[in-house]
């Protein structure tokens, strides 16, 4: 359970978050909407330790634990996935690498026994064809020169290696079109269940069509203004921010 | 000992080899380069040959120990002729305080090709002063990889010089520099004749109070027309306190070329490593992750599989 309690945060000086409240209980997927600079992006990057961003108050546990202690990798470790909305170039290192780098990073940190070689290998493959990520795309440095879908699928595929229990994903659908939008929505759909909760930030109910959220938040002004069902993204989509914003 | 250049000259703004050389106690001593692989291409002292079309499998090993308290003033002749190929690991080590002057002269005939890798493990307390001199003729290729950083003190001029058309010369080097380490690398590819081609690519990675200096020319004769000169220097510095003075260069005076040149110098990205530390990796190890693939650019450039895992050896043994 991710548990936010009256979180305020800033970055350069400016206050973005103004006393977050919320909780997200296992195995449910809540959506967060909101107009331009209410603090969504604010919010993915302050729960995943993004540097250059001060929480000035309130807390954030997952399961129990305080995360805004932990450092960014310890977060991941602890089960905390940030889907960006801009996935990273990293030229020169590969994809591979990088994987199984991440998986056993992870999994030294809980105390497990790194993964062999060949396991890792089986994983990657029954999760590629899943996601129907090619062979070449795994062969390339890590997000580069990859499109706009494939960057996003990309996404998923980590998040399927690493098989976190709160996903946040920051704005998963900019940028993608319709059919990269039901592949990486089918790829976060597969995970749903067994414990693991999402937070999905969005600015559009049409992601929310491919993935359907138990409970709707509107974020604005650095707060939650007002929660629903899932009609509640529907409604926005007619009458806008608004009349709740 | 001879007449050092001082900081007048504009070469030698950023090094002050006297300076360097005040700290030590040396005296001029013969010296004598090891050779393996060599043995029928010797030509007297300090000079190999390798004979017209000539193709030695086996790379040839030339190696200068250096010793404490010693100063070696030596010359290396390399010649290979018209249609011959060779590789040549350049070893550079020792121990102690000492100073290796050290002249190299390189000839390569028409269709001639050598691939030279150069490959320093000094004492990080000596000063070395090398001058690579290069003289490629007609379709003739020079291929240099270097890995430099290990003197206390080190300075390496590489003076190419394109005589022959359709001759191409590629020249990359990475430096590692920590502690109070200086080093220089100056480059001046002459570009004489036309339709030739040259790539200068130099990568630097600086910790602590290191200095590095990059000076890169491409100089274009006036008949060297469809001369196509390439010149990079990445340095990526991981203190506040190193400093990389980086000075490129194009000089040219013929009108039909093609001349590119292009330096930064920065910090590690914090976005690429959040991404990485997002995903479970702590710091150092990312960190480690992308300095490797900063450095990968010039390591591809090694042709040879022995070559590459010595590179890489002792490249993961500075990043440790």
């Amino acid at each position: 359970m991710l548990k936010i309690t009256n979180l305020t945060a800033e970055i350069d000086g400016k206050q973005i978050l103004n006393g977050l409240d919320l909780t997200i209980e296992d195995g449910t997927v809540h959506a967060i909407m909101g107009p331009n600079g209410a603090g969504k992006s604010t919010l993915s990057y302050v729960l995943a330790g993004r540097d250059g961003y001060k929480v000035t108050g309130g807390t954030a546990t997952l399961n129990g634990v305080d995360i805004l202690a932990m450092d960014a990798h310890e977060r991941a470790a602890a089960g905390l996935f940030l889907a960006f909305q801009y996935p990273v170039e990293i030229p020169g290192v590969g994809m591979t690498n990088f994987l199984k780098t991440a998986v056993n990073a992870q999994r030294k940190q809980r105390g497990e026994a790194e993964m062999e070689a060949l396991d890792f290998l089986k994983l990657l493959k029954t999760k590629q064809k899943e996601l129907g990520i090619a062979d070449e795309m795994l062969k390339r440095p890590v997000n580069v020169g990859f499109s706009g879908g494939e960057k996003k699928r990309n996404e998923v595929l980590q998040m399927a290696m690493l098989q976190p229990k709160m996903m946040i994903l920051d704005e998963t659908d900019s940028g993608l079109d319709i059919d990269a939008l039901k592949i990486v929505a089918d790829g976060v759909n597969r995970m749903r269940g067994a414990g693991r909760s999402f937070l999905v930030i969005t600015h559009y109910q049409r992601l929310l069509d491919y993935i359907v959220p138990d409970v709707v938040h509107v974020l604005a002004k650095g707060k939650i203004v007002k929660t629903g069902g899932a009609e509640l993204a529907k409604e926005l989509e007619k009458t806008g921010y608004a009349d709740v914003a | 000992m001879p007449m050092l250049p001082n900081l007048n000259a504009e070469s030698w703004k950023y090094s002050n080899i006297n300076a360097a050389l005040k700290k030590l106690e040396v005296v001029e001593t013969a010296c004598a380069w090891e050779l393996s692989g060599a043995v029928e291409f010797l030509s007297g002292d300090n000079a190999i040959i390798i004979p017209k079309n000539k193709q030695v499998a086996r790379p040839i090993e030339i190696k200068l120990v250096g010793v404490d308290k010693a100063q070696f003033d030596t010359t290396f002749h390399i010649t290979v002729e018209s249609g011959a190929e060779v590789t040549i690991i350049e070893r550079q080590s020792g121990e102690g305080v000492y100073w290796k002057n050290i002249d190299l002269h390189i000839t390569l005939a028409p269709n001639a090709k050598l691939h030279h890798y150069r490959f320093c493990e000094e004492d990080p307390f000596c000063v070395v002063t090398e001058r690579t001199h290069v003289s490629v003729e007609r379709d003739a290729t020079y291929h240099m990889v270097a890995i430099t950083g290990c003197a206390g003190f080190g300075r390496a001029d590489f003076n190419v010089r394109m005589v022959g058309a359709g001759g191409a010369c590629d020249l990359s080097g990475l430096t590692l520099i920590a502690g109070k380490q200086h080093s220089d690398t100056t480059v001046c590819v002459e570009h004489i004749a036309p339709h030739c081609k040259s790539s200068q690519f130099f990568k630097t990675v600086l910790n602590d109070q290191s200095r590095g200096v990059f000076q890169g020319k491409i100089h274009v004769h006036k008949d060297a027309q469809k001369t196509d000169g390439y010149q990079l220097s990445n340095n990526l510095l991981l203190s506040r306190l190193a400093e990389m003075d980086v000075k490129p260069e194009l000089e040219i005076y013929a009108d039909d070329v093609k001349c590119s040149h292009g330096t930064t110098t920065g910090e590690l990205d914090e976005t690429p490593l959040f991404y990485l530390m997002s995903r479970g990796i702590p710091a150092p190890e990312a960190r480690k992750l992308l300095l490797e693939a900063f450095l990968l650019e010039v390591l591809e450039k090694i042709t040879d599989d022995n070559v590459r895992t010595l590179f890489d050896e002792r490249v993961h043994l500075w990043l440790r």
